[in-house]
């Protein structure tokens, strides 16, 4: 009888050590302030009330302009272990100025992938950032919905309306649950609320924030279909030009279901953009899955790949950090705004935000505001 | 929460009563510690922590 206690002792500690830490995960709350052109934020299920009340539901910060014009979505956290993109909604939504048009940024697309990292991927569960005030904290996530939230997965996910068949694992991937349907998965509820709210907003620009490995050809790049091309082309150029980095163009495929890049466009009259930044955390090669390994990107093991010519990303002892990150989507970002008004004035945008060699220079924790010294109502929980 | 997520909740509850039953009977401590290794994703799930 007492073996028999000792074990369940034993248990019960192994259970509370190891599950505690994860819950507390699960409620742990992101600070962002909201900058001076929010106007106001609201939830996705407004367009869907099937999401409304469940771990499906989001926040859309809305920043307009005093000017009529174009209409941009900003969707960041679609895979939640990706952390650049849901720190550039912040930095957008805290630094972003709008004078012409309208830009949404949804922060955190896929809310149960960011409370929760990867099973047995070793991730930690948070990160910091410094800024001038301290470390704001910012929670690790996984690519899919928490098996929590949505669960069981099925033998085959049956992409719809194509009928593709995918990979069990990505009826949970809010990357492959395009244009979604009322009735199906969560994660193509949320797909499809948002598709609702790009067809009932007139969205014209749809950018879908993302980073990817270094030993992935699709990494570091704008992935575009075909009528978003020409304004794909047109930023990757001038980023090149005159901010000195790469962020070379790929082709939407047309025969892989599911993606937004290719269902947005197909789906609706908005022009789709994807963005990767390479983020070495990703890499299945990397040292530990540190926090720093996530904000610095640095990796030997990484750079000894790229020695070998194993990499699709220029990489050295510098790493790729996530002030790089961060930058390269915003200057992209803003640089597809610019390529959009010139052809489309009367649908154009009049925005700035500190760009790629600011963000690099400064640091992007500098751009973060304390949220202790904003008012409160300011202040939103992600 | 799905019907189909609720049925799989209810599963989990009676392989994990089933799991602290034969823990309970045998004698073998092997199997104890068998019992309590495989008790132990489902307990998280049970409790919705991972």
């Amino acid at each position: 009888m007492m073996r028999k206690l000792l074990i369940v002792g034993i248990l019960a500690l192994v259970v509370l050590a190891g599950g505690i830490p994860l819950y507390l995960q699960r409620y742990f709350k992101e600070e962002v302030v909201a900058g001076p052109s929010v106007t106001n934020v609201f939830k996705l299920s407004n367009y869907f009330d099937g999401i409304k009340g469940t771990i499906a539901d989001t926040d859309v910060f809305e920043l307009k302009g005093s000017e009529e014009g174009g209409k941009t979505l900003v969707i960041a956290g679609t895979h939640a272990n990706e952390p650049s993109a849901a720190l550039l909604a912040y930095f957008l939504i805290e630094n972003l100025e709008v004078e012409k048009g309208t830009v949404y940024v949804i922060p955190h697309f896929n809310v149960s992938g960011s409370l929760g990292t990867q099973p047995g991927g070793g991730f930690p569960l948070y990160f910091d950032i410094e800024t001038p005030w301290g470390e704001k904290t910012f929670r690790m996530g996984d690519r899919g919905f928490q098996a929590l939230d949505q669960w069981p997965d099925p033998d085959v996910y049956v992409h719809y309306p194509d009928g593709q068949l995918l990979s069990y694992i990505d009826a949970r991937n809010t990357n492959r649950s395009w244009p979604g349907r009322p009735d199906g998965f969560l994660a193509e509820k949320v797909s499809f609320a948002a598709m609702e709210m790009i067809r009932n907003e007139g969205i014209d620009i749809v950018i879908d924030l993302h980073e990817a490995e270094a030993m992935y050809p699709v990494t570091n790049c704008i992935v575009a279909p075909e009528k978003s091309m020409p304004y794909a082309i047109g930023a990757s150029f001038y980023v090149k030009g005159r901010e000195k980095f790469n962020n070379h163009v790929e082709s939407s495929p047309t025969g892989y279901r599911g993606l937004s890049h290719r269902e947005i466009g197909d789906w609706s009259d908005a022009y789709p953009f994807l963005l990767e930044s390479p983020g070495v955390h990703l890499d299945q090669i990397t040292a530990a899955k540190t926090p720093q390994l996530i904000v610095d990107g640095i990796d030997p093991f990484v750079l000894q790949a790229g020695e070998k010519g194993l990499l699709y990303v220029p990489y050295d002892e510098n790493g790729f950090s996530m002030d790089r990150r961060v930058g390269q989507h915003s200057s992209v970002i803003q640089e597809i705004m610019a390529q959009w008004t010139k052809k489309n004035p009367e649908r154009g945008f009049k925005v700035s935000a500190p760009r790629y060699a600011d963000i690099v220079n400064n640091g992007l924790g500098s751009y973060f505001k304390d949220p202790s010294k904003a008012d409160k109502k300011d202040v939103y929980l992600q | 929460m799905t019907l189909i997520m609720f049925l799989y909740y209810v599963m989990t509850a009676y392989v994990v009563g089933m799991l602290i039953w034969n823990f309970i009977k045998t004698k073998d401590i092997k199997s104890e510690i068998l019992y309590t290794l495989a008790l132990l994703p489902l307990i998280l799930r049970l409790l919705r922590m991972k």
